[in-house]
């Protein structure tokens, strides 16, 4: 874990979002990143949430030390509702690049019916990780050469393992 | 050690010998034995300029030479400081190139030699019926229609008002009148297209014509993978250059140009037939200044190439400026006194070369959607006081395309950095930050293959092959 | 965005083209490179110089459907859940949005005037380029017997004459057979004829595709693998690569396909072909007018009964005002607005009541037999991963089961390889990765509604993407009277004109086919030892029904596949068609209607390439036809 107690606030969301979604820092944030998404949405974050962001912050800030399934459980089930909440709409922040607002997540439980979202930007939605753990990509956005789709993809750890 | 050396100039088995003792990239077999040996594709070279980024920009740089690869220097894992490191490889390139020769500095005034203006143009290489283009000395082609003109032997033939087209039709059904993708000429103040050249230097063009990649028969022959040379510096100034290809627009130099701020150089604007839009044959003599500059080069540790590109300084106003208001009174693609033209739209259908000005007095009214960041701009301001006192000061670097990543397991474009890239002479109607749809070297060129479909090692050059 | 050139100075045309979709285009560019004066009028926006916008608002939109990339837009504002409503819009169309309970009978938010009893589910666009922008790219030519089943299997209608109205074709595929090889060049389309000629597709021993064949995914391998040899029915399982407008090589200056899977709904670097190309090739010629933002509003037929012009309003905002008004002429009027909007049109067309039916349609046959394919869609994991969401939407199928002695009973079917995983089929990964993440069971995937982080979300998430697959089964609707396109009595869009009214059912006989489809579906996932988990429709879904499967009544959905067809048939004679085989009206002898509206039967192949191939064959008739 990279988070120390002089983390920056950037360092700690990108640890925390490595933690909860099983994806590499490195992956998320690499050293060199053109792109930049973690800024976007650290931004979009604070802005949406700003009292329970830098609550789920302090959360994993005080507890960087522990163990990972300690650190996953004191988020995701002993604290607040609403601290909850938002690790899940950070989660498929990263994931799916778009918002679903911690309280639409809760009414979506509760309905049994799907949450309410937002795309968070074209750059987020290209970003997205979970066409990533499908060894795939977004649809509608290749990088890759024309028939690619007749081999193997590359391993999920090359996907998500990061830059070692 | 191996130094330069021509086979011509040494008796053959002596030749032989040195190159045995030379690595150089794929030697083709024909070289055992053969009496009229080919050169090697990419010779080694002392010339390699490795003048780190950390230098002062000053005079001496201007006789430093062509770089054969990026020098970076620490931190290596700060993007801003990387990007300086590519910038001034682009730099460096641009001064280098446009020497007359290597060591020597750019010369002060216009139509001015230049390294680059005496590579091969692609429609040199990609000849009708496929037919092989001859050793890299052989005589520049000079169309029939232009031929009457005085001079002609001797004048560079800029053919293309367009930079679209290749596949599986010859020259005279497609139009070569339009930028990449069939987006649309580029149309000056006064109504004239803008030219554009294509050309690439010696190892780019020996890989070609050594693997018979310049018809469409030799590329269905070729066993691949294409592979371009790549620059790289072994030790000290040596190394190879690798693959270069340049792209260069052209302005007719006309009423309210000012030639002293361009590069410029006397030409023949050949317009080859095409049948839709119907375009006839012609000829004629024109005076063109520089208004862009690509260069993409292949390097071993960006096998994405790196991607340079420059402009004229007077070309366009950004976006922002437009809307602000602090417009200057000239540039050479935007009418400061037109509050009404549509912007960065192109021209209507059909386009005509032959018909300049452009009917209804259309010119495009073009503007830079994503400013020069403040640290291009000053080193921009650094290489243009060096060269102050000749044409080259009117000239500045838009950016550098690298891969930040290029050994990325699942990017095969290795995560460029900047993430889009536009020239407004060479991509002026797909300037922009979307995704897929939006000017980007590498993800664009990533797509290129050659007239088979198989993979073409980022350049779109063999898919013009007939 | 470019509303095309400024609006013309009388002058007259040799052909007016109403609709720049590929049928308008395809015709404009032919007769422009004959030196033929075209003006074309397209109701929605032009071309744009570019795809930021295409692409911008298709990144940005969540509801990722066919129309999302196009105007007008399908959310206002954008990005909220409020459909636009149809009444404001000067243009406006079906979307797929517009299908679900609350929406497919409310005037407010669906375009089309639905009657039922069933939704017609396909839609379109209006924009230059039209609906074949996000078509997936599938180029399969039509079997010998698809022009026939009148004759080939003796087909007759029901009782009242309002359903299985089968008609031969005025053509049969010899006649169509050098159509299709100018179609397939000017698409540009990537296949081998080595494994296309089946079911008595032929092609003469010197033609070749314009390109090599596209690769087949690992989703069709797998399939491949699981199938081949089988039988079901008596008929053999064959999977085939599908031809596709879709580059293998660079071609007309565009790049070779890099797997965006976004065929629909839209190529980001067109490798896919889209008539913006040939409609640039038409403006290209110099002889062609493009006015976009232009309505039609009627067809004026003179005492000759010939039509004399068509009146037409122009808009500058698509829910502002009208901004301008006119008639245009021409020696030649070709109407190119699908098969919805092309009747819209000709049934507005009253002439001061002398043609209170409206234009060519003396008959009454026109508006009728309007038919989909309707799609079943079943969807389950494989048994090992075959790593979908890669590479062109879909690049094999199933043509094996086209055609028969089975077509005498029931509807024929095709089947579509999906490569997209559970997209389509679940709103995946969006669906299945919000289960995971907040402990819900939306995609079936999480029984144990377990909210999962870490590694075992990454597992959990890559187990079950990278063995998602779908088939989707296009059935061939029987052509019916009674699902028909007339004029709605109630609603209006924005420039006051009456909106189209729809009816719509599944006759037994494509209900029947819809049954054989499940069934198949069934035996394939069998076969390749895959867990099915196609979800039963809700009773309230309004695009459900019930068919008997073996004797157990059975509830199933159907989706639209987007080919509209058959509302202007063509045939031999003047009682029994609207058009003849060039597509020219056998009431007004200056007007064709052209494109998948002349079809007498939606047959067993997407129609996209035989609509291509009529446009060119009726592009000669017109050249010969002025030049006569």
């Amino acid at each position: 874990m990279n988070t120390t107690a002089s983390s920056t606030p950037l360092q700690t969301f990108v640890d925390l979002s490595a933690l909860l979604t099983g994806i590499a820092a490195s992956a998320l944030a690499p050293p060199l990143d053109p792109k930049d998404i973690k800024q976007a949405y650290f931004d979009y974050v604070q802005r949406e949430q700003p009292d329970t962001f830098n609550q789920l912050l302090a959360v994993y800030a005080a507890n960087a030390q522990q163990p990972p399934a300690t650190i996953a459980d004191l988020i995701l089930t002993q604290s607040d509702p609403a601290v909850r909440l938002l690790a899940r709409s950070v989660m498929l922040m990263w994931l799916l690049g778009s918002w679903y607002a911690p309280g639409d997540l809760q009414k979506a439980n509760a309905a049994g019916q799907p949450p309410d979202s937002v795309v968070i930007s074209a750059e987020a939605y290209t970003q997205g990780w979970a066409w990533n753990l499908a060894q795939a990509h977004p649809m509608g956005y290749s990088d890759l050469q024309f028939g690619y789709w007749a081999n193997q993809p590359p391993t999920l750890d090359d996907f998500i393992g990061g830059e070692q | 050690m191996c130094t330069r050396f021509t086979p011509a100039a040494l008796p053959l088995l002596l030749s032989m010998a040195m190159l045995a003792s030379c690595s150089s990239p794929a030697t083709p077999p024909s070289l055992r034995g053969d009496a009229a040996a080919p050169p090697p594709i990419d010779p080694v070279i002392a010339t390699c300029n490795i003048t780190p980024p950390d230098v002062a920009i000053a005079p001496a740089l201007l006789t430093s030479g062509t770089p054969c690869a990026p020098q970076l220097v620490p931190p290596f894992d700060d993007i801003v400081n990387l990007q300086h490191g590519f910038d001034m490889f682009s730099w460096l390139t641009f001064v280098g190139l446009n020497a007359p020769r290597e060591g020597a500095a750019p010369l002060p005034g216009s139509n001015a030699p230049t390294q680059w203006q005496a590579w091969r143009e692609v429609s040199d290489v990609m000849l009708p019926g496929g037919a092989a283009p001859g050793g890299w000395n052989a005589p520049r082609v000079t169309p029939e229609a232009c031929r009457l003109i005085p001079g002609a032997a001797s004048l560079r033939v800029v053919r293309r008002a367009e930079l679209n087209k290749g596949g599986t039709v010859p020259a005279e059904v497609t139009s070569e009148v339009n930028q990449p993708f069939d987006s649309g000429p580029l149309i000056d103040l006064n109504g004239n297209y803008v030219r554009y050249e294509i050309l690439v230097n010696e190892p780019m063009f020996q890989f070609i014509v050594q693997n018979r990649l310049y018809s469409k028969q030799g590329q269905q022959a070729f066993n691949g993978p294409v592979a371009f040379p790549a620059g790289n510096v072994t030790g000290g100034s040596t190394g190879t250059m690798g693959a270069v290809m340049v792209k260069a627009a052209w302005k007719v130099m006309g009423p309210g140009d000012d030639p002293g701020r361009f590069h410029t150089v006397d030409a023949l604007a050949y317009n080859p037939p095409s049948r839709n839009p119907k375009v006839a044959e012609s000829c004629r003599k024109v005076s063109l200044g520089l208004v862009g500059w690509h260069a993409a080069h292949k390097n071993v540790n960006e096998p994405q190439w790196n991607w340079s590109t420059f402009e004229q300084v007077d070309n366009v106003p950004t976006s922002a400026q437009v809307k602000a208001g602090t417009l200057k009174a000239h540039y050479n693609f935007h009418d400061p006194s037109c509050k009404s033209c549509a912007v960065n739209q192109p021209p209507p259908r059909p386009w005509n070369p032959n018909l300049q000005p452009f009917p209804n007095g259309f010119t495009s009214q073009v503007t830079r959607v994503t400013p020069l960041t403040a640290p291009t701009v000053a080193l921009n301001s650094s290489f243009q006081a060096i060269l102050r006192g000749t044409v080259w000061q009117n000239y500045e670097l838009v950016s550098t395309q690298w891969p930040t990543n290029a050994k990325s397991k699942t990017d095969p474009t290795g995560v460029p950095a900047p993430t889009f890239l536009a020239n407004t002479t060479l991509e002026t109607y797909t300037q922009g930050t979307v995704p897929q749809a939006s000017s980007s070297c590498m993800a664009c060129h990533n797509n290129a293959t050659d007239t088979t479909g198989r993979p073409s090692d980022f350049t779109f050059v063999l898919e013009r092959a007939q | 965005m470019s509303t095309g050139t400024p609006v013309p100075t009388p002058a007259e045309y040799d052909v007016v083209i109403v609709g720049a979709g590929v049928s308008g285009a395809m015709i404009a560019k032919q007769l422009g490179l004959a030196g033929k004066k075209v003006l074309m009028l397209e109701a929605g926006a032009g071309l744009p110089p570019n795809n930021n916008e295409f692409m911008q608002r298709f990144y940005t939109t969540v509801a990722k459907v066919p129309e999302s990339p196009y105007t007008p837009e399908v959310f206002t504002p954008p990005g909220s859940g409020t459909l636009t409503n149809p009444g404001t819009l000067n243009a406006g169309r079906p979307t797929t949005m517009m299908l679900s309970q609350g929406a497919w009978q409310n005037p407010a938010m669906a375009y089309m005037d639905q009657q039922g009893p069933l939704p017609f589910s396909s839609t379109y666009e209006r924009i230059a380029g039209g609906t074949m922008r996000h078509w997936l790219g599938t180029s399969l030519r039509n079997v010998p017997n698809d022009f026939r089943m009148a004759s080939a299997y003796g087909l007759k209608p029901d009782p009242q004459g309002n359903q299985n109205n089968f008609a031969d074709w005025p053509l049969s595929y010899a006649d169509l057979e050098p159509w299709y090889e100018k179609a397939e060049f000017e698409i540009g389309v990537s296949a081998d004829k080595a494994t296309q000629a089946y079911l008595g597709i032929s092609f003469p021993p010197t033609y070749q595709y314009p390109m090599k064949p596209i690769p087949a995914s690992l989703v069709d391998q797998a399939v491949t693998e699981a199938v081949s040899g089988q039988r079901i029915d008596g008929l053999p399982l064959v999977v085939t690569e599908t031809p596709a407008g879709r580059n293998s090589q660079p071609f007309q200056g565009r790049r070779v396909c890099a797997g965006n899977t976004n065929c629909i709904p839209i190529c980001p670097i067109q490798a896919k072909y889209d008539p913006s190309i040939t409609l640039n090739a038409a403006l290209n010629t110099g002889q062609v007018t493009l006015m976009a933002q232009t309505v039609a509003s009627e067809i004026l037929v003179g005492d000759d009964g010939r039509v004399s012009g068509i009146k037409y309003l122009r808009y500058d905002d698509i829910n502002g005002p009208a901004t301008g008004q006119g008639t245009c002429t021409g020696k030649r009027y070709v109407l190119a607005a699908h098969a919805v909007e092309t009747p819209r049109l000709c049934l507005m067309s009253k002439n001061n009541g002398e043609t209170a039916n409206g234009v060519a349609n003396k008959n009454g046959l026109l508006g009728k037999y309007l038919m989909d394919h309707p799609l079943y869609l079943a969807w389950a994991l494989a048994p090992n991963p075959v790593y979908g969401y890669r590479g062109p939407l879909a690049t094999s199928g199933i043509e094996s089961l086209r055609d028969g002695d089975f077509r005498a009973q029931r509807a024929a079917f095709r089947i579509e390889i999906g490569n997209e995983g559970w997209n389509f089929s679940a709103g995946d990964p969006w669906t299945t990765t919000v289960d995971f993440v907040n402990g819900m069971n939306l995609s079936q995937l999480n029984p144990s509604l377990s909210a999962l982080w870490g590694s075992d979300l990454v597992n959990a998430l890559n187990r079950n993407l990278s063995r998602q697959f779908r088939l989707g089964f296009l059935v061939e609707q029987s052509p019916d009277a009674g699902n028909c396109v007339e004029l709605s009595t109630t609603q209006v869009d924005h420039l006051g004109l009456p909106r189209p009214q729809i009816r719509y059912d599944l006759s037994p006989y494509t209900r029947a086919g819809f049954a054989a489809a499940k069934k198949t579906a069934d035996a394939i996932f069998d076969m390749m030892g895959a867990t099915q988990y196609t979800q039963e429709p809700e009773a309230n879904d309004p695009a459900a029904f019930e068919v008997d499967i073996d004797g157990t009544p059975t509830r199933l959905k159907y989706y639209g596949a987007g080919h509209i067809v058959g509302t202007h048939r063509m045939g031999r004679d003047a009682a029994s068609s609207v058009v003849n085989a060039d597509q020219r009206s056998w009431d007004h002898q200056n007007l064709f209607l052209v494109g998948s509206g002349s079809f007498p039967t939606v047959a067993t192949a997407n129609p996209t390439l035989t609509i291509a191939a009529v446009a060119l064959r009726t592009a000669q008739a017109l050249i010969d036809d002025l030049a006569a």
